[in-house]
């Protein structure tokens, strides 16, 4: 609030004040007028005009008006129409006087030094676009001062020879126009050095259509000096730029010119006289004089040397070398590279692949990470698994030694029966046949259960197989025959008709293992008769497995049905609570559930059910492993 | 007297019981097999004995209740307990309640033949030791309420003159009893008539 308050008042005070500093030392405009020789609109022109505006808004300390006009006389014959352009310049600036006049070309020149004592008198007078050999031949009057120019088709001819050591032709483009004249003067006095060595074909007094065919019959390795075209042998006018633009594309050799305007419309480059240099020139001549200095006392100005400039374009056009050039030679146009002409897209899209990339790799590292973090923890459940494996069997070693035991008794005493029998007279064959029968039979069921064992007890890679799981509570049930036969606890089945499933077999041995115990321990206390467990299983609707394991039991209370799968929670006092939750991990990685719920009479029944054998669950322990 | 004593073989795995009666019969025993101690009770081949060998571990009554059993019906019948490994602790307690041996599965002929012939041996003996006192009562039946007065009196070691006063009869008549008596009792000597008053007694 109090900061607002503040601005107000500064802006308040600021509009209050008067507008002091600046109006008093503003100072009448001077006056600048641009009589062109040629159209308003031909390149040459607007080149040549903006670069004088340009020069003298930025070094004139008082304020510009600036006045074009254009005398258009290298197309239209002048003096049908000078005394009424001048009457009507006349007209068009009564009672503004002019500061300065700037004259483009030698025909405007003349037409201000005819018209000055009328039009402008007392006005110094700039010229620019001034042939040098045209300005060494004559004289000014007073107040005229000026910048002078030269062509430089020599070294244009040299260049072109450079670029093209093997040419041995040279054509030479020019048109009808006084201007075009004047320059192709010049040409063909640079050429006469090459007499001889090269051949010229001279596309003067053509019409365009027949220049444009001339130069598209041309061979690869001709060189073609574009002069100028201003008009053409029909007395068609044209800007030279777009006689050039048309000649560019149908030659299969390439141009050389020496003006600035031409260069990146179509020629392979020259030695160049820049028309902007000239305008800036110029300028500067005419802001010496607009700043007091007298125009007389200005000599008028030399040429500046010619450029050379190619166009980096055209040299690979035309299969070019560019270390052929001189050293100083300015190559414009040169294709950036990718880097220089798309530096920051680059930088963008090399930083979004960079970033892109390190996600992809932190994700493939964190992907690996979570691999390996799974795979050590499924790693952990099946030696956990191992571990409670070989718990249960230390429960079960009485039962199972029993049950080794008894075909090793019935061995050795039917071993020890026949050696008595040996001794008799006649020989028992028959009783010794069925007693080597029966030696067999025991050996045979003590290995049984020797195997079943080893496959329970030993640490095996979990194998994802099909499986018939009737057949697996079969197997285990009769594991736990003489447990429970030791413990007073009744085993029965009800066994479904039910589809395959995927797991592995010792696992999904040790969960019923793991359930079946724990229904017997959980029948210590009751009365013998009444201990009995049933394990049911049926299909689940979807193409699954439904197991249930019911016991007689006390019971879980309501409270901890949920936890009893939890590590660690029991309620046997010896006990480590892992069976059940060993259980719930394996019948989970097997992509089932397991629950516990409490009987309507009395006991508990543990439910789990695994999916369908072509659903593969997401439980990939082969892989893992391999 | 003359039956031949028969090793009665209960275990509930039919291998090892077929085995153990197989080895038996080899040896020369006369033997009965039995798959529950259920069996062996109701069919009470109590006339036909002479020793058990007993399974502890089985469904239904186990060795242990069955000994209890036999206890009470045929006090002496000599038991040889058959276990597995670790049974150890119920061993002992067979022991303890009177079993003649107590072997570990798989056991070896030597120690079982050896158990056996142990447990026949003390069988027969009972069983003499059984049919000497019935001999001795079945005399004893035979003398009338009289002389077993002089009986019961001269193996108390009293002379003929103090029964006499005792029962209130003459010497003499005192001296025809004990005759009598020692007819009777067939005994050779007032000694053997003293040990036959003893056993009796007991």
């Amino acid at each position: 609030m109090p900061l607002l308050r503040v601005c107000a008042v500064v802006i308040f005070t600021w509009l209050c004040l008067p507008p002091v500093a600046v109006a008093g030392e503003e100072a009448p405009p001077l006056r600048v007028l641009i009589l062109l020789g040629s159209d308003y609109s031909l390149p040459a022109s607007v080149l040549e005009t903006d670069a004088i505006r340009a020069t003298l808004a930025a070094g004139s300390r008082r304020p510009l008006e600036f006045y074009t006009d254009a005398l258009d006389a290298n197309r239209l014959p002048l003096a049908q129409y000078e005394a009424d352009l001048a009457e009507f310049l006349q007209r068009k600036y009564q009672g503004r006087k002019m500061d300065m006049v700037i004259a483009v070309q030698p025909v405007a020149l003349g037409f201000v030094e005819r018209h000055r004592a009328v039009l402008w008198p007392g006005t110094p007078v700039v010229f620019c676009a001034m042939p040098a050999d045209l300005a060494r031949g004559r004289s000014f009057g007073n107040g005229i001062t000026g910048v002078t120019a030269t062509l430089d088709p020599a070294s244009t001819l040299e260049l072109a020879l450079r670029l093209q050591p093997d040419a041995r032709q040279v054509a030479v483009v020019a048109g009808e126009g006084e201007f075009d004249r004047a320059m192709l003067a010049g040409v063909r006095q640079a050429l006469r050095r090459y007499q001889g060595r090269l051949q010229t074909t001279w596309l003067d007094h053509h019409t365009v259509e027949q220049m444009v065919d001339a130069v598209s019959r041309l061979p690869a390795d001709t060189i073609v000096i574009y002069v100028a075209v201003s008009r053409d042998a029909a007395g068609r006018v044209y800007t030279s730029r777009e006689v050039l633009a048309q000649l560019a594309r149908a030659s299969k050799a390439p141009l050389y010119g020496m003006i600035d305007t031409y260069i990146g419309h179509g020629i392979t480059g020259g030695y160049i006289q820049s028309l902007a240099i000239d305008g800036q020139r110029a300028a500067n001549l005419a802001l010496r004089v607009l700043g007091g200095e007298s125009a007389d006392a200005i000599t008028i100005q030399p040429p500046v040397v010619a450029e050379c400039r190619v166009d980096s374009r055209e040299l690979r056009r035309f299969g070019l070398r560019e270390h052929r050039l001189p050293a100083d030679c300015l190559v414009e146009f040169k294709q950036p590279g990718l880097w220089q002409a798309h530096r920051l897209e680059l930088l963008v899209a090399l930083a979004a692949i960079v970033l892109q990339g390190a996600v992809i790799t932190a994700l493939l590292v964190q992907r690996r990470r979570r691999r390996a973090a799974e795979f050590t923890v499924r790693q952990q459940l099946a030696d956990l698994a191992h571990a409670a494996r070989l718990a249960t069997a230390g429960e079960l070693t009485a039962a199972i030694a029993h049950e080794i035991n008894q075909p090793l008794s019935a061995i050795l005493s039917n071993a020890e029966a026949a050696e008595l029998m040996l001794a008799a007279e006649p020989l028992p064959i028959e009783e010794l046949r069925h007693i080597l029968a029966n030696i067999r039979a025991d050996d045979l069921r003590a290995g049984e259960v020797i195997r079943r064992l080893r496959g329970l007890l030993g640490k095996h890679a979990p194998e994802m197989v099909s499986l018939d799981l009737n057949a697996l509570v079969v197997e285990v049930l009769h594991l736990l025959a003489v447990e429970a036969r030791r413990r007073g606890v009744e085993l029965a089945t009800e066994l479904g008709e039910i589809s395959l499933v995927h797991g592995d077999r010792v696992q999904l041995q040790q969960v019923l293992l793991n359930l079946i115990l724990n229904g017997m321990d959980a029948m210590a206390d009751i009365p013998p008769a009444q201990r009995w467990i049933t394990v049911r299983t049926a299909a689940n609707g979807n193409g699954g497995v439904k197991v249930a394991v019911s016991d007689a039991g006390h019971g879980i209370p309501a409270d901890q049905l949920a936890h009893v799968f939890d590590s660690f929670t029991t309620t046997k006092s010896n006990g480590m609570g892992l069976g059940l939750s060993i259980a719930r991990s394996i019948i989970e990685a097997h992509g089932g559930k397991i629950r516990a719920e409490s009987n309507f009479g009395s006991g508990t029944t543990l439910r789990f059910t695994l999916p369908a054998n072509g659903r593969k669950p997401h439980n990939e322990f082969k892989q893992e492993q391999a | 007297m003359s039956k031949k004593p028969i090793v009665h073989v209960v275990d509930d795995d039919a291998s090892v019981r077929t085995a153990l009666t197989r080895l038996l019969k080899a040896a020369g025993h006369a033997v009965r097999a039995w798959a529950s101690a259920e069996e062996f009770l109701h069919a009470d081949a109590c006339d036909a004995l002479g020793c058990i060998l007993l399974d502890i571990r089985m469904p239904g009554m186990n060795g242990m209740e069955l000994q209890q059993a036999l206890a009470q019906l045929h006090p002496g019948l000599p038991i040889i307990f058959l276990t597995g490994h670790g049974d150890l602790a119920i061993g002992v307690r067979a022991m303890k309640a009177g079993a003649v041996d107590f072997l570990t599965k798989p056991v070896e002929r030597e120690a079982l033949l050896a158990a056996v012939a142990n447990a026949l041996t003390r069988d027969a003996a009972n069983r003499a030791v059984h049919d000497d006192l019935h001999l001795l009562q079945e005399r004893h039946a035979t003398l009338t309420p009289r002389e077993r007065e002089v009986f019961a009196l001269v193996a108390t070691g009293a002379t003929n003159k103090q029964i006499s006063i005792e029962i209130a009869a003459a010497e003499r008549t005192v001296k025809l009893h004990r005759a009598r008596v020692m007819a009777k009792m067939q005994a050779t000597s007032l000694a053997d008539l003293v040990r036959a008053a003893d056993r009796l007694r007991k």
